[in-house]
């Protein structure tokens, strides 16, 4: 009995020392979790390498990567800093994704040496700091520059007679009037000219409109909209023109979500205004034919020289809500490593933001890149970004979808966008 | 007398015992929120950020909200939709599942399926059905020269295609509630009503739909809370558009508290609801008892 007894102390012991033990070691596995939109269907393959060189340096050390859902990513950014664990580095974009949580990540100042900020901070403009300054802080520094430009399926252009792009908004009218056609003749129209991105993608980004008339979203410091001008209403006059009195764009909701992307490959329209993510398809449609340019030239010069189109950094922030700073930071210093640096933005078929890290690319690449380089138009940070682009995209929507004529949807744009600025 | 007092709290501690968790949880999940969603309410700043306090400013924003207001006036369009909907619906198949005598359990779980799936699966694979140019539905429709409307594109009939999706997972719920509440109304009443030389519509007008009076207000009452907090389906289907044709009251907070940042003005939506739903209730329950009591 006394033995049992003994025995059974022992065992208590032994069962504690190992829970112990085993609480040690886990405290000692430093898990670094990164969060980022998708921007491939093997995103968390394109980070392999990065993530593989950075655990052998430091062992014991796993990094936990997640791609989070685009049309999800603000809920999810929001509510995970909010309860206090959020994932130590997520990835930002310019364009009102993660405005709601930048501000609860680290100024790169405070906590990269001189040094380690030289490193992160070489080949990348000064002007491009803009983009990662949050009310005065950097939150970090502009790892791609990527954007939209004018894609075109070559073969419909050709059939219908065109060996290049429109080269003016006014030909993209006579263009898309004749690319748009009712085959079977049965009333219903079979092939658009013009496209859009969905609204419910929220990847639309239609404001290029208004930059090619001279506008912006907002005026220069930000305290007001720029699109409450007569070129502003012309904008929608135009779009008015392709939806509406010609009929020649594809009707709002008649792809939804990402069917849209399909029914381009399915020459169901011709020409469109979409992103770099584009290129990940094609080897899906190995034999369609791609054609990328600059935008047509609208009339207003003064933005983007008639040309804009959206454009913006993609850049890694450190929450300082971190459990692992020290560690955080040597993957970040990785990342902005060229030598991974390069092979991830050639997967994403993205520019460097750092100009020492040059990267071959193709004639489709290159285009979107000079697309993105010589005409893009980026967002910038704010508290209202998002609700004032949403008031210029709700009235488009209602003029598209014919809810609105152009002056009433321009009214409610202004009208809505001067109320959230208030 | 106040001795007994503590007695008779001690009398009833197994009682208190019991419900302390629930009351808690009652309390830690429901009471607290609420009352801090109140509180945020009043205040004016971003979810992560620092908050000022505002007094009323919020609510008296929301009234000059152009697109609150079309929310609430597209969740009352959805809501008198939805609801003559599923109590007409639910009710004629109830009857006729009533009458059969052979395989009414059978149809009884076919019929049940929908409400087993999550509304984001129902809601996708509604999506999927009905999109306009690939879609199965549309493509009927093409076979048949029937045009196919524009579900999710069309303001005018986007709120009725969540209707439809809506209906379909929703409507099992009520044909076996209905079902169960005709089942209950004793046979020798309806018999009476027969022999007294009622007809089958008067027997069910004068007989069985009295007797089934709570069961009926229990699901107007559930019918109008879950209308007016409509969200799922629209959060999957359409995002609110296009252009907020489809934008419901809990889309409009939702939008506000993580597209926009506005906390204050999303809590004083939060608000807004809870007190529609209560009005709602409160108005369904009156009329509901002044009918019972003009009948009896």
């Amino acid at each position: 009995m006394k033995n049992m007894k003994r025995f059974t102390v022992l065992i208590t012991i032994a069962v504690l020392v190992f829970c112990m033990a085993s609480a040690f070691a886990a405290e000692k596995k430093a898990v670094i979790r990164v969060w980022k939109g998708p921007h491939s269907p093997d995103d968390t393959g394109v980070f392999a390498d990065v993530i593989k060189a950075f655990e052998a340096e430091n062992k014991g050390a796993t990094v936990e990567y997640t791609p989070t859902p685009w049309d999800t990513i603000n809920e999810k950014y929001t509510t995970a800093f909010a309860s206090k664990n959020p994932p130590d580095i997520i990835y930002g974009f310019t364009g009102g994704y993660v405005d709601n949580v930048v501000g609860e990540c680290y100024d790169f100042r405070d906590i990269f040496s001189k040094d380690e900020f030289a490193f992160i901070k070489k080949g990348v403009a000064d002007s491009l700091l803009e983009e990662t300054t949050v009310e005065g802080k950097l939150v970090s520094i502009p790892y791609f520059t990527a954007g939209a430009a004018f894609v075109y399926n070559v073969d419909l252009l050709k059939k219908a007679g065109f060996s290049k792009p429109p080269d003016t908004i006014e030909e993209q009218l006579a263009y898309a009037k004749k690319l748009t056609v009712d085959f079977d003749k049965d009333g219903k129209i079979d092939q658009y000219g013009y496209g859009q991105l969905s609204y419910d993608t929220a990847e639309a980004k239609p404001e290029f409109f208004l930059f090619s008339f001279g506008c912006n979203l907002f005026n220069k410091d930000m305290s007001g909209i720029d699109y409450d001008r007569p070129e502003g209403l012309e904008a929608f006059k135009y779009i008015d023109q392709l939806w509406n009195k010609d009929k020649t764009a594809v009707p709002v909701g008649l792809y939804p979500g990402t069917t849209m992307t399909d029914a381009f490959f399915d020459n169901k329209f011709a020409m469109w205004v979409t992103h770099n993510q584009i290129v990940a398809h094609l080897k899906d449609n190995p034999n369609f034919k791609i054609g990328v340019s600059k935008m047509p030239k609208g009339p207003g010069a003064g933005i983007a020289q008639g040309r804009g189109t959206y454009a913006g950094s993609g850049f890694w922030c450190i929450a300082k809500d971190t459990k692992n700073l020290q560690l955080v930071k040597k993957f970040v210093l990785k990342l902005y490593d060229p030598k991974y640096q390069k092979p991830i933005a050639v997967a994403f078929g993205f520019t460097p933001s750092n100009t020492q890290t040059v990267i071959q690319q193709d004639a489709i690449g290159k285009a979107f890149t000079d697309a993105a380089l010589n005409f893009g138009v980026p967002y910038r940070f704010g508290p209202r970004v998002n609700e004032v682009k949403q008031a210029v995209w709700r009235a488009m929507q209602a003029l598209q979808s014919g809810q609105l004529g152009p002056e009433d949807a321009w009214q409610q744009a202004v009208d809505e966008g001067k109320a959230a600025l208030e | 007398m106040a001795s007994k007092r503590p007695g008779r709290l001690f009398k009833n501690r197994n009682a208190y015992l019991l419900i302390a968790p629930n009351f808690f949880f009652l309390f830690a999940f429901l009471v607290a929120p609420f009352l801090w969603v109140v509180v945020l309410s009043f205040q004016k700043g971003t979810v992560l950020g620092p908050k000022t306090f505002v007094g009323f400013t919020n609510y008296l924003d929301l009234a000059r909200n152009r697109l609150l207001v079309k929310s609430i006036l597209n969740t009352l369009k959805y809501t008198v939709t939805v609801i003559p909907s599923v109590f007409i619906l639910g009710m004629v198949i109830a009857l006729l599942l009533n009458s059969i005598r052979r395989m009414r359990s059978f149809f009884r779980t076919f019929l049940f399926i929908p409400l087993l799936s999550s509304i984001v699966v129902a809601a996708i694979v509604w999506r999927y059905l009905v999109y306009p140019d690939y879609g199965p539905v549309s493509r009927v429709l093409g076979y048949l020269r029937i045009p196919a409307p524009n579900w999710f594109g069309d303001s005018k009939i986007v709120i009725f295609t969540i209707v439809m999706v809506e209906l379909w997972r929703g409507l099992p719920f009520y044909i076996v509630t209905f079902l169960a509440g005709l089942q209950s109304v004793p046979r020798e009443m309806i018999e009476a009503s027969y022999i007294d030389g009622a007809s089958r519509f008067q027997s069910l007008l004068h007989v069985v739909f009295p007797n089934m009076k709570p069961i009926l207000t229990f699901c107007l009452v559930m019918a109008t809370i879950w209308a007016l907090q409509l969200f799922d389906s629209v959060y999957v289907l359409t995002r609110g558009g296009p252009s907020s044709a489809s934008s419901t009251i809990v889309w409009s907070i939702y939008e506000n508290i993580f597209f926009f940042n506005r906390v204050g003005r999303g809590a004083s939506m939060c608000v807004v609801l809870i007190v529609l739903i209560s009005v709602m209730t409160f108005i369904n329950l009156k009329v509901t008892r002044f009918h019972e009591e003009q009948v009896v």
